[in-house]
């Protein structure tokens, strides 16, 4: 993954927000995913315009964390959703 | 051909055999003229095929839905097993397939929801939990404190006016009055424990376990038989109203508590 690259949520994912963290259906309903509220922060910026480098800037200032550990976080989240195939390349 | 008739919810479904029904496995009120939905079983000799999946497993070959000029849909399902019905599990299918068909079509948005639920005081209150929980001990402790709506299967809807819970025609041996209907006033998930305890629940906790709860919908398509979009969205904005309106507790109780004080020391 570069820094420049831009991710969008797949559509075929349906999500709701409770109390601040968000909660994924797979297409077809046969998986279900919660994310905690850094994920669901990260989940919500994932909309075709934000690079991985916007929104690793994103979570210094919200969560006051350093930028390698920031980027390093993000990846390895990146990664997850990517698996679950909840996000594609934009 | 043999012609039986139940609701389910406040829907009207006739069934349509050349066999006859096993009427311990149907609740028949009487004949009611105009169904909402019609259902016909083509018995052995109709076309088979070679599709495996969880249909073709419980004998069903093929289904197809259809509507006429009013609007009355009808459901045709093809079985190779001779006396389908004898199987409570065969026609409960047809069933729960029957009532996620009208369900998607009306105006209503409803799911159906592995509880049980009793009406007290113009309230409905849902218990909820795995087999052996206690579900079928609430229902039988609360049979002289309320009316019993289901003891397994219920049907929540989501109208504009609120949540309301009412019974269905799903197989059960306890006393039921299917035909009732409440608003929710609160829900439980079930614990076996010593003394009488009630922890109320976080909202995200409530969704995840209610999701455990809700019954899928079943398709028509036999090529496949997972949701899709729509369905997906309504069960997601249900469950996502149901835990951000409703109270939920983890109860945990034995057999000899009156748990119904309990509940209305919560209010």
């Amino acid at each position: 993954m570069e820094i420049s690259d831009v991710f969008l949520r797949n559509e075929g994912y349906v999500w709701r927000e409770i109390d601040g963290e968000a909660i994924l259906m797979s297409p077809y309903g046969d998986q279900i995913h919660a994310l905690n509220d850094v994920g669901t922060f990260i989940w919500k910026l994932m909309n075709g315009y934000n690079s991985i480098g916007d929104i690793t800037d994103q979570l210094c200032e919200e969560y006051e964390v350093i930028k390698e550990q920031a980027l390093s976080d993000l990846l390895r989240f990146l990664e997850r959703l990517l698996d679950i195939k909840a996000i594609r390349t934009s | 051909m043999h012609n039986f008739f139940l609701n389910i919810g406040r829907w009207s479904v006739q069934i349509q055999s050349c066999c006859p029904c096993s009427t311990t496995l149907l609740t028949v009120p009487g004949i009611y003229p105009d169904p909402d939905l019609s259902i016909e079983i083509v018995y052995p000799d109709s076309p088979k095929t070679s599709v495996s999946n969880f249909f073709k497993d419980n004998g069903l070959t093929k289904g197809m839905l259809l509507r006429d000029s009013h609007g009355i849909r009808r459901i045709v399902l093809w079985s190779d097993i001779e006396g389908w019905y004898d199987d409570p599990t065969n026609f409960e299918l047809s069933m729960l397939r029957a009532f996620y068909t009208l369900a998607q079509d009306s105006l209503y948005r409803s799911i159906i929801i592995h509880s049980c639920a009793i009406l007290r005081d113009g309230f409905a209150y849902m218990f909820l939990g795995p087999s052996g929980s206690g579900k079928t001990t609430v229902a039988s402790l609360s049979l002289n404190q309320g009316i019993l709506l289901h003891d397994e299967l219920i049907i929540l809807d989501d109208e504009s006016h609120g949540l309301s819970v009412q019974g269905t025609p799903f197989h059960t041996t306890m006393p039921v009055e299917i035909h009732r209907s409440a608003p929710l006033r609160a829900a439980f998930f079930l614990k076996h424990g010593g003394s009488l305890n009630f922890q109320p629940m976080k909202h995200t906790d409530v969704f995840m376990q209610m999701m455990k709860q809700i019954v899928p919908p079943e398709s028509f398509d036999l090529s496949g038989f997972l949701m899709d979009y729509n369905q997906i969205n309504t069960i997601m904005d249900i469950n996502t109203r149901l835990a951000n309106t409703i109270p939920f507790y983890a109860m945990e109780f034995s057999p000899d508590s009156d748990f119904w004080k309990g509940i209305e020391s919560l209010a």
